[in-house]
């Protein structure tokens, strides 16, 4: 059944309807967690009985920082057939994501169910705001790779517009011109991480004053809000001047919240700016302080539900990531279900006065 | 910019903006001779009078720490004190003779600069009440997160009046010796500043809080005296653990532990104890009823998101992981994470303590290092705990408590005797 729920139109489930169908697939992948022995240690420590399970905010989650220090595989070895690692930037280890055949058939179906329903199904001429390199053919992939060889699936004669010099990257103007000469009338797609695309692409293309003119394109972006925060660049402004050097509107600049950890669940902006959660998964948002979920207008932690996994607990990921719990059944844009708003990452520094880390700090090399 | 709360004994509801120290020093100069002229016993008095004033006002005690400040300023403490710091209080006010035509005196070093934590709002009046009693000028730089406590707290000093030998002393005239203001700890030459007006720089906080301004400038003859990042915890040995007294033992152990939601320098983090005819699990079980207890009775601040996302992964890594265990409430009243391997452990706060059984406590000698501030102890037995002490306070340990004293401020403090450090020793030779 869960097949069919992935491969199906998304956002048409109403919430009630959805939950009870997702409990009941969401149970049944629980048990088979039990096979790992660090999940079968966490169900009975914290005396979960899987049967006795009755909303989709009793199952139990994973913090998703679990992935760096644990082997939560629950596949068999000879069924891996990729290791997903994330891009570890806040971390000291990236995060290791087995991913079986069946996983990774349901990945690539639930993104397209949910692309599907923002930019339609027709494959596009598509540019990747990144370099070749990122999504070469190898068992183990980045976050970058993986949110790529995933969107890339929209796409025809991808052209990447930025080389890798010296693990560095730069952008290709004459290959960015040579697309834009030949689509500029025609509808595409770009894909580029929140980042690369402000600092390593609208940079360049400011300093060498050369606007695009690609009024029918798509750009979806995500990834990388930490560093644009801290530029104190908002979504706002970094949508109005990415549209306005591509020659295109606002509302064709998408933003998308996605996760390595939950590759095939991924939230792209409806037209009324909200993150929307597709049929096969859940998105609950928990109160900082009693872990309940909030109220509607709330914040808390992001929690991301998916039925998609069968090689790693994806059921319930607890995130550092916060959101605000928008709605349910009722956004304009016409999509059922739950409806959020991502804020920001959990601020992890703090002045802790005399009481600080045990630790002597090491100069970092 | 500086935002000044209170100079000399005017307080402000919005704060002052100065754009240097020039003026705010120009002020608190104003009173050197004032303070200089208050006999020791006089402002024993003041800060006596002060303590019943808080004692007496029930919005003084939601702020965390003033129900032992209000112990702690009493008369009784305080000439306790300073007999510990100076044996002979009279060489604060006069030359004393310690020889044949010798004399001594403790002279005030002049201006003590006071760089202040966040974690612990009545760190300021500690500090602030030592500096004073040697009569100097103070200069307090506060945290913004705790100086509106700190001035609330001082208003009550204005109205005090006392009379000594047939005089009479203000509380007022103690405070106008003192500014207390913020910048930002960016604000380098607002810091440069304030370092180089210093006689003594007290500095209390964390690494890189101590590693900044210990680097500034300053006189050739100012004195630093450092209460820096420290660790502690806590051991209860098997005497105790087979004791009838454990309950209590527990329940005193969570007081340390919750105390200023676990973030200061005497906090402990970690709990080892002995192994015995407990075991490590009913020694988690016993603790978390204690906490529970405690939980019940007081209630508990909102835990910063930082915090919670530290206690979230170490949850997550002790349910998962097969050799480790863990207590918790649902939400994050209280945490207890078990295992058995002996190390420290960075500090998780938010009561979240790391519970974990050795052999023998004597194990814990070989984690100990400088930067290890208090040991709560809890035992039946004294000479067990005399030859412990002995040994860990070789390698760095600050000070050994009963479980449920580990946050009493005291002197010494971080092995220090502060208001030793704020005077300048003066001799006289008349032969």
């Amino acid at each position: 059944m869960i097949d069919e729920i992935i491969a199906n139109n998304q956002f048409e489930c109403l919430q009630k309807e959805k939950e009870k169908k997702l409990l009941k697939e969401l149970k049944l992948q629980l048990k088979e967690n039990m096979k790992n022995e660090n999940l079968n240690s966490m169900y009975k420590k914290l005396g979960i009985d899987i049967d006795r399970i009755s909303s989709l905010e009793e199952i139990p989650y994973i913090p998703v920082n679990m992935f760096k220090g644990f082997d939560l595989r629950t596949c068999k070895v000879e069924e891996i057939v990729r290791v997903l690692n994330s891009s570890s930037t806040t971390g000291d280890f990236p995060s290791k994501v087995y991913i079986d055949k069946q996983t990774s058939i349901r990945q690539a179906t639930g993104l397209i169910s949910i692309m599907k329903s923002f930019i339609g199904s027709d494959r596009r001429p598509m540019m990747i705001i990144d370099c070749k390199e990122v999504n070469s053919k190898q068992d183990k992939l980045s976050a970058r790779g993986a949110a790529i060889r995933g969107v890339s699936s929209f796409g025809k004669s991808l052209s990447y517009v930025m080389d890798n010099i010296q693990g560095d990257l730069h952008l290709n103007i004459e290959r960015l011109m040579v697309f834009e000469e030949k689509y500029k009338d025609k509808e595409v797609l770009v894909y580029g991480f929140t980042y690369i695309i402000w600092s390593r692409f609208i940079k360049v293309l400011k300093e060498n004053n050369i606007s695009l003119n690609l009024p029918k394109l798509k750009l979806l972006h995500s990834g990388g809000w930490k560093k644009l925060t801290e530029q104190k660049v908002g979504k706002e402004e970094f949508k109005k001047v990415v549209a306005k050097a591509f020659g295109t509107l606002e509302e064709n600049i998408i933003d998308f919240y996605g996760m390595v950890e939950q590759l095939g669940v991924v939230f792209l902006d409806c037209e009324c700016g909200f993150k929307h959660v597709p049929d096969f998964a859940e998105v609950i948002i928990r109160d900082f302080q009693t872990l309940r979920e909030v109220e509607l207008g709330e914040l808390g932690l992001i929690e991301v539900l998916s039925g998609l996994t069968t090689s790693y607990p994806g059921q319930a990921i607890l995130t550092e990531d916060i959101g605000e719990f928008v709605g349910v059944d009722n956004c304009n844009c016409g999509r059922k279900g739950k409806y959020f708003r991502f804020v920001s990452r959990v601020e992890k520094s703090e002045t802790r006065g005399c009481g600080d880390t045990f630790e002597e700090r090491r100069e970092r090399l | 910019m500086i935002s000044c709360f209170m100079l000399g004994d005017e307080f402000f509801l919005e704060p002052r903006q100065f754009e240097n120290l020039d003026l705010i020093m120009d002020k608190i100069e104003e009173s050197r001779e004032l303070i200089y002229s208050i006999p020791t016993a006089a402002i024993i008095e003041i800060i006596h009078e002060y303590s019943k004033i808080l004692s007496g006002k029930k919005e003084f005690f939601n702020y965390e720490g003033v129900a032992f400040l209000v112990l702690w300023l009493k008369k009784g403490n305080i000439t306790k004190t300073l007999r510990t710091n100076f044996e002979k209080i009279q060489c604060l006010d006069e030359f004393i003779e310690f020889e044949s035509g010798k004399f001594i005196k403790a002279q005030p070093k002049g201006v003590v600069c006071h760089f202040i934590a966040g974690n612990v709002p009545t760190l300021s009046i500690y500090s602030l009440v030592q500096a004073l009693l040697c009569k100097n000028l103070n200069l307090l730089r506060v945290p913004m997160e705790s100086i509106k406590i700190v001035v609330e707290l001082l208003k009550p000093l204005l109205n005090i009046e006392i009379a000594f030998e047939g005089k009479e002393y203000y509380g007022r005239d103690l405070l106008k010796s003192t500014g207390i203001i913020y910048f930002p700890s960016y604000e380098k030459v607002l810091n440069v500043q304030m370092s180089l007006r210093a006689d003594v720089r007290i500095v209390w906080g964390g690494e890189t809080a101590v590693n900044t301004i210990t680097l500034l400038p300053k006189k050739t003859t100012c004195k630093d005296v450092i209460f820096g990042p420290k660790y502690s915890f806590a051991v209860f040995d098997r005497s105790m653990l087979e004791s009838p007294n454990l309950s209590k033992a527990f329940d005193d152990f969570a007081r340390d532990i919750m105390s200023f939601g676990q973030n200061a320098c005497s906090s402990p983090q970690v709990l080892f104890i002995e192994t015995s005819n407990l075991s490590l699990k009913e020694a988690g079980f016993k603790l978390s009823e204690s906490l529970k207890k405690l939980i019940k009775r007081s209630c508990k601040a909102s835990i910063p998101e930082s915090t919670v996302a530290r206690i979230l992964n170490k949850r997550g890594e002790y349910l998962l992981c097969t050799a480790k265990d863990i207590i918790c409430s649902k939400d994050f009243q209280y945490t207890i994470l078990m295992d058995r391997e002996i190390c420290l452990e960075e500090p998780i706060n938010g009561t979240t303590i790391f519970l974990k059984e050795v052999e023998d406590i004597l194990e814990v000698c070989k984690l100990i290092t400088p930067r290890i501030q208090t040991i709560g102890i809890a035992s039946e037995n004294d000479d067990n705990m005399k030859d412990f002490a002995n040994r860990v306070s070789l390698r760095g340990v600050d000070r050994l408590v009963k479980v449920g004293c580990m946050n009493f401020y005291d002197s010494p403090w971080d092995g220090i005797l502060l208001m030793s450090e704020l005077v300048k020793w003066t001799t006289l030779n008349l032969r």
